[in-house]
């Protein structure tokens, strides 16, 4: 975890060829489209349990649509604003590590939830899922109001890795990593 | 009032509200980058059906195999303004079909039930019927 988007990790990654698909820049509709389309075409996940295709696709739209929907726009076109890799680590499990830049001032609020979806078991997860999916009904809210995480938290095989990189300008580099089981 | 027919896409599910024979059909996959987007017109036809619609029953048959965040919290809130219906003495009847082998997806059934304070249906089927 440690080494998580070291940019000799990633590409060192890229280079060995395994099963895997790495992308690097803004985060639109269509490219999730396409991702999650590309992903689900494989032929060796169909020959998996449709729940197990559905956990690992759940958990990658969830993250890329987190990551539309919290990536300011950022003044240094340079630094690629969102990094997202998929690979497969065995016949039974897949990774999904992304990245994007988020504004600094919502750290706080970020890594708590964070922690709390990470001190609870799977049946205090579906709670929080349900709880939140009623407020959200009962307001009339659009946000999704860490719905997404919860989702990706349900759909992952341990707890959900994460780290903030400090940038300037009031901005930080948000990375984050799941494990999908596929059996 | 005017049928509601949406073709599928590869992300977006088959909608057909048929006002003629007041059966209302989801069908296909659901995780539409914009569920919103997506699921706006479905909101507003509820809406209007519900408010003017003068049949005594209707069925809504849910047929989906995979549903995202987004469009769980639009198909609530679309469910929930055809459900108004039921104000004026409609009988509204939800069938929740999943997968036989993906009881994963009842439970989301029973979630969406639990969450709209209506019970549902649920009719488990092969893969291949819907």
């Amino acid at each position: 975890m440690a080494e998580l988007f070291e940019h000799e990790q990633v590409l060192g990654m890229m280079r060995t060829g395994r099963d895997q698909w790495f992308y690097c820049g803004e985060v639109s509709d269509d490219l999730i489209n396409s991702l999650v389309s590309a992903v689900d075409a494989k032929p060796e996940l169909q020959a998996v349990s449709r729940p197990a295709r559905r956990r690992l696709l759940s958990a990658l739209v969830e993250c890329l649509q987190n990551m539309r929907n919290n990536t300011p726009t950022v003044p240094n076109e340079s630094v690629p604003n969102s990094i997202v890799l998929i690979s497969k680590i065995s016949d039974y499990e897949y990774g999904l590590r992304c990245g994007n830049i988020m504004l600094t001032a919502d750290v706080p609020e970020l890594d708590e939830r964070i922690k709390k979806i990470n001190s609870a078991d799977q049946e205090q997860i579906k709670e929080m899922y349900m709880k939140q999916m009623s407020v959200v009904l009962g307001d009339g809210n659009r946000k999704s109001a860490g719905l997404g995480l919860l989702e990706i938290a349900r759909s992952a095989a341990g707890k959900i890795e994460y780290r903030f990189i400090d940038m300037d300008g009031g901005f930080t580099f948000f990375c984050v990593e799941v494990n999908v089981q596929l059996n | 009032m005017d049928t509601l027919f949406i073709p599928a896409t590869k992300t977006t599910p088959q909608v057909d509200f048929n006002s003629a024979t007041n059966v209302f059909e989801l069908k296909g996959r659901s995780i539409p980058a914009d569920a919103m987007m997506f699921y706006q017109p479905l909101e507003r036809w509820c809406e209007s059906y519900a408010a003017n619609s003068t049949q005594t029953s209707i069925a809504v048959d849910v047929k989906l195999d995979h549903l995202n965040t987004g469009s769980v919290r639009t198909l609530l809130s679309a469910l929930s303004k055809l459900l108004k219906a039921r104000d004026r003495g409609v009988k509204v009847q939800i069938n929740w079909y999943y997968d036989v082998e993906d009881e994963d997806m009842m439970d989301k059934g029973e979630e969406i039930s639990l969450i709209l304070d209506h019970p549902f249906k649920y009719i488990a089927v092969r893969s291949e019927d819907y």
